[in-house]
């Protein structure tokens, strides 16, 4: 049993290690700074209160609680349809914008129109510290599953960017 | 670099935005300062436990202090002590002319105190069988400045009881006023 300074001094030490992670996790979902830190905050407050005792894997456990507490802050999505999604092939001050950057624009605004279930695998998987498992274990689908998602975002993602390009 | 590979490079970099996404400078301090904000009565753990034993001790000796006190002798002491006499009532006395009537109605109040002082012991001990029944009342001052006579002085006491008795008081007798037949001087 740890005394209340060694929880305290445990629970520092897991703030200072996974705190940046936790906010990626955060913001892969809502994609805003200030919420993301909002749900970290409220992650490592619900570790305080609970303690960690019998986490096998902490960093996915923090993901797991991050990423729910991050789903429960968004809001109903803005009606994006990626199969009707239409990119303006003309924006009104493309010609101030340097392409390459106007062509990342527009796949974060694909990402954000993809479906959930293809969205959050691949946003999970952008994130180095977690592999297919543990993404799995977060969204509560089998590994096979993580892999499959991923390829098939990509694979919209790369058709919707070619008729974009095509279209210019 | 075929168009393929090329919106496999676009893509990986849109996604790397999530990887490299930084919170604002600082954020490990803001979240462990709202931590320790979030409670501040938590104590060390061996403070938490020697507040509690401290409890549980202080629990048990009002336990054993009201075991103690509930013996058949000191239930009827109390009951007798708890008893209001009319000996020990007080008495109430007028108001001081000029007194605020908030003191008047402290002094009428007065009486139904020693009713609220003892309500409570002889709550407690109801449950207790009395040794004696019915119970006796106390003594009232004369009755106990005699038992303190009688206690100090037990023969002195038991002669004056006996040369209470052995007191014959003689037969009174009153004789008729007897009439002169001489008038007085004084009367005309």
């Amino acid at each position: 049993m740890l005394d209340g300074t060694d929880e305290f001094t445990n629970l520092e030490l897991a703030v200072r290690q996974h705190a940046r992670f936790v906010f990626r996790v955060a913001y892969g979902v809502l994609r805003n700074s200030h919420d993301a830190e909002d749900v970290v905050q409220e992650v490592f407050l619900r570790v305080h209160r609970k303690g960690t005792e019998g986490v096998q894997d902490l960093p996915a456990w923090l993901a797991t609680i991050a990423f729910r507490l991050a789903l429960d802050r968004t809001r109903k999505p803005q009606a994006l349809d990626i199969e009707e999604f239409e990119l303006p092939t003309h924006e009104p001050n493309a010609e101030h914008i340097a392409m390459h950057r106007q062509q990342v624009d527009r796949l974060h605004r694909l990402i954000a129109a993809l479906p959930e279930d293809l969205r959050y695998p691949l946003v999970l998987s952008a994130l180095e510290e977690l592999n297919s498992r543990q993404i799995g274990g977060i969204l509560g689908i089998p590994e096979s599953s993580v892999r499959g998602r991923i390829f098939r975002a990509r694979q919209i993602l790369k058709e919707k960017l070619a008729v974009t390009e095509t279209k210019r | 670099m075929n168009h393929d590979e090329h919106l496999d490079h676009l893509l990986d970099e849109a996604l790397s935005e999530y990887r490299d996404a930084e919170p604002l400078a600082g954020i490990e301090s803001r979240i462990l300062a709202r931590l320790q904000l979030s409670e501040p009565s938590r104590r060390p753990f061996v403070l938490r436990w020697a507040i509690a034993l401290a409890c549980a001790a202080a629990i048990a000796a009002a336990i054993w202090f009201g075991s103690v006190r509930r013996t058949p002798e000191s239930v009827s002491q109390t009951k007798i002590a708890a008893t209001p006499s009319v000996a020990q009532a007080p008495i109430p006395r007028p108001a001081p002319v000029g007194a605020a009537s908030g003191a008047k109605v402290a002094e009428f109040r007065r009486p139904a105190k020693p009713h609220a002082v003892v309500a409570a012991p002889v709550a407690t001990v109801a449950h207790a069988v009395p040794s004696v029944f019915p119970l006796p009342s106390p003594l009232t001052a004369q009755e106990q400045a005699f038992l303190a006579s009688v206690q100090g002085e037990p023969d002195s006491a038991r002669l004056a009881a006996a040369a209470d008795d052995a007191l014959v008081i003689a037969k009174i007798e009153i004789k008729p006023l007897e009439r002169s037949g001489t008038p007085s001087g004084d009367n005309p």
